[in-house]
């Protein structure tokens, strides 16, 4: 069973990104995604994946982000399907080709690079965070900017509770089927789902009393073992990236996104290959995941 | 269960400590939820049964709170790209947790109307992710049949809603069916206090589910095909 995709996506290490505080880390992610929303040109922000590599290449945790990143590629290809015979842009459009019942047009080929890449850069960065941010300390500072306890604590337990839970699944997906349950289709879903739950729903009731004679929810200060400090480092990135993101945002404003929509015409066979290419790729890693699931 | 028997039972005080425990757990069935359905090789998601089960048994904003945990999770585990799609999981429990509310539940027929209004919401908060964020695309065996509707003439945004609706409702009533399955299977404690309908056979609900969304499938065919011509 594909457990590989349940992992938590921590990668340990001691690089730059792993030492700088959460919260730092956060207001990045934020920054980037509200730039990269607004940025209409692909090349920009093709040089923003490419930093973003970069860093992610810096700080050890490729192989992981790697696999991630598998996980994205169908809604990739399909949006550089859909994007080419339907762009996201106000008509007219420039035709290019014609293959079948679609027609390939030029603003499609330039909101398919925009949309795709401002996606695998966002997602690239956002994964960066999370593969160096140990999910305790991301509780922590939850805390810290006011969410409540209870919140975290049940963020944290359903991070725990799936690799349990999954491997529950597998035990009673295989004892039904030696008792020569159907593998497949709707007829096995009840009895594979509802012992599943009902199991589940014991273990509520223990953690509920585990919690209880806890004294969850007493107020009062509550300490951790992990210890998060904001450093100099961090206050002054935050204030330099706050001032930068003005400085970005007073750009995208005069520069209108840097939209070059009507500037780059893209030659047919491009915009045909592209196009092609995403429906390879669409079947393709479908049937990929498929095979993997069945091993 | 007659109602003036219902209105004698008053919907139970569950301490906070079960609730902290319960709503993890269905988040993580939640993901769970959706392992089963690649593993059973289905055409759903079921992704959204343990939102169901809380929003039904706790109220629609606990199972509101339990769809926004599900997605943190995955985006802690997996992919932060899925994090736009709490606010479906959170439209759907307040649907689902209101719904049984206003005794949405007491019959066959009203609960499938209750699920298919779960999927018609989730859809219209879903598809405007997906046409603005992911350019239409929903990874998923669905965007052929959007293609389809695309190569038809139809515009991305009535292309995307009407295969994702088919979807969505295909989702939540079995969704909702395997729920109530699962309500049977819960302490009386925390299922007394809801009017439902008893279980139905799930074969029947899946028979009836077929004949409801092929029966849309080909109203749309037939609309857009007239459409564009």
């Amino acid at each position: 069973m594909n457990n590989m995709q349940l992992i938590a996506n921590y990668v340990p290490g001691k690089s730059f990104f792993h030492r700088l505080h959460p919260s730092t880390k956060i207001i990045w992610v934020l920054g980037a995604l509200l730039t990269v929303f607004f940025i209409k040109d692909p090349l920009i922000i093709f040089a923003f994946l490419v930093v973003v590599l970069v860093l992610i290449k810096a700080s050890n945790t490729f192989a992981t982000y790697r696999a991630s990143l598998m996980l994205l590629l169908p809604i990739i290809f399909g949006l550089i399907f859909f994007q080419i015979v339907a762009p996201a842009f106000p008509k007219p459009w420039t035709p290019l080709a014609r293959l079948g019942p679609f027609v390939l047009y030029n603003e499609g080929v330039y909101s398919a690079l925009v949309l795709s890449l401002r996606i695998i850069s966002v997602a690239s960065f956002a994964l960066l965070f999370i593969m160096t941010t140990y999910p305790g300390d991301l509780f922590t500072t939850m805390r810290m900017w006011g969410v409540p306890y209870e919140i975290s604590f049940m963020v944290t337990t359903t991070i725990q509770l799936i690799p349990i839970l999954q491997k529950e699944m597998n035990i009673i997906l295989s004892a039904q089927r030696s008792r020569a349950m159907q593998a497949s289709g709707f007829s096995a879903l009840l009895p594979s789902i509802i012992p599943v739950f009902a199991g589940a729903i014991e273990r509520v009731r223990q953690m509920s009393m585990t919690l209880e004679s806890r004294a969850f929810g007493s107020s009062g200060k509550k300490t951790s073992i992990r210890q998060l400090k904001m450093g100099t480092l961090d206050y002054t990135l935050i204030i330099l990236t706050i001032i930068a993101l003005i400085g970005i945002f007073y750009l995208l404003w005069i520069n209108q996104g840097f939209d070059r929509s009507q500037q780059m015409i893209f030659p047919a066979p491009a915009a045909i290959i592209l196009f092609l290419g995403s429906i390879i790729g669409f079947f393709g890693i479908l049937v990929l995941f498929a095979r993997r699931i069945k091993n | 269960m007659t109602t003036t028997e219902a209105k004698l039972v008053k919907r139970p005080r569950i301490p906070t400590t079960y609730i902290v425990a319960l709503i993890p757990v269905a988040a993580a069935l939640n993901i769970v939820g959706s392992t089963i359905n690649a593993a059973l090789r289905l055409p759903t998601f079921l992704d959204m049964i343990g939102t169901a089960v809380v929003a039904m048994t706790l109220g629609p904003w606990w199972g509101a709170l339990a769809g926004l945990i599900t997605n943190i999770g995955i985006a802690i585990i997996r992919n932060p790209v899925s994090l736009p799609f709490a606010l479906c999981n959170m439209v759907g429990a307040l649907v689902w947790g209101y719904g049984i509310r206003w005794k949405m539940g007491k019959s066959f027929g009203r609960l499938l109307i209750l699920s298919m209004f779960v999927g018609f919401f989730v859809s219209l908060t879903a598809v405007p992710i997906y046409v603005l964020v992911f350019g239409g695309a929903t990874g998923h065996f669905g965007d052929m049949l959007t293609a389809t509707f695309v190569a038809m003439g139809q515009r991305l945004w009535v292309s995307v809603f009407s295969s994702n609706i088919l979807v969505s409702f295909t989702d939540k009533i079995i969704s909702t069916f395997v729920a109530l399955a699962i309500l049977g299977a819960l302490p009386k404690e925390l299922t007394s206090h809801l009017e439902l309908v008893e279980q139905k056979n799930l074969k029947t609900v899946i028979w009836i589910t077929l004949g409801i969304v092929v029966g849309i499938a080909a109203l749309l065919f037939i609309m857009f095909t007239n459409i564009a011509g």
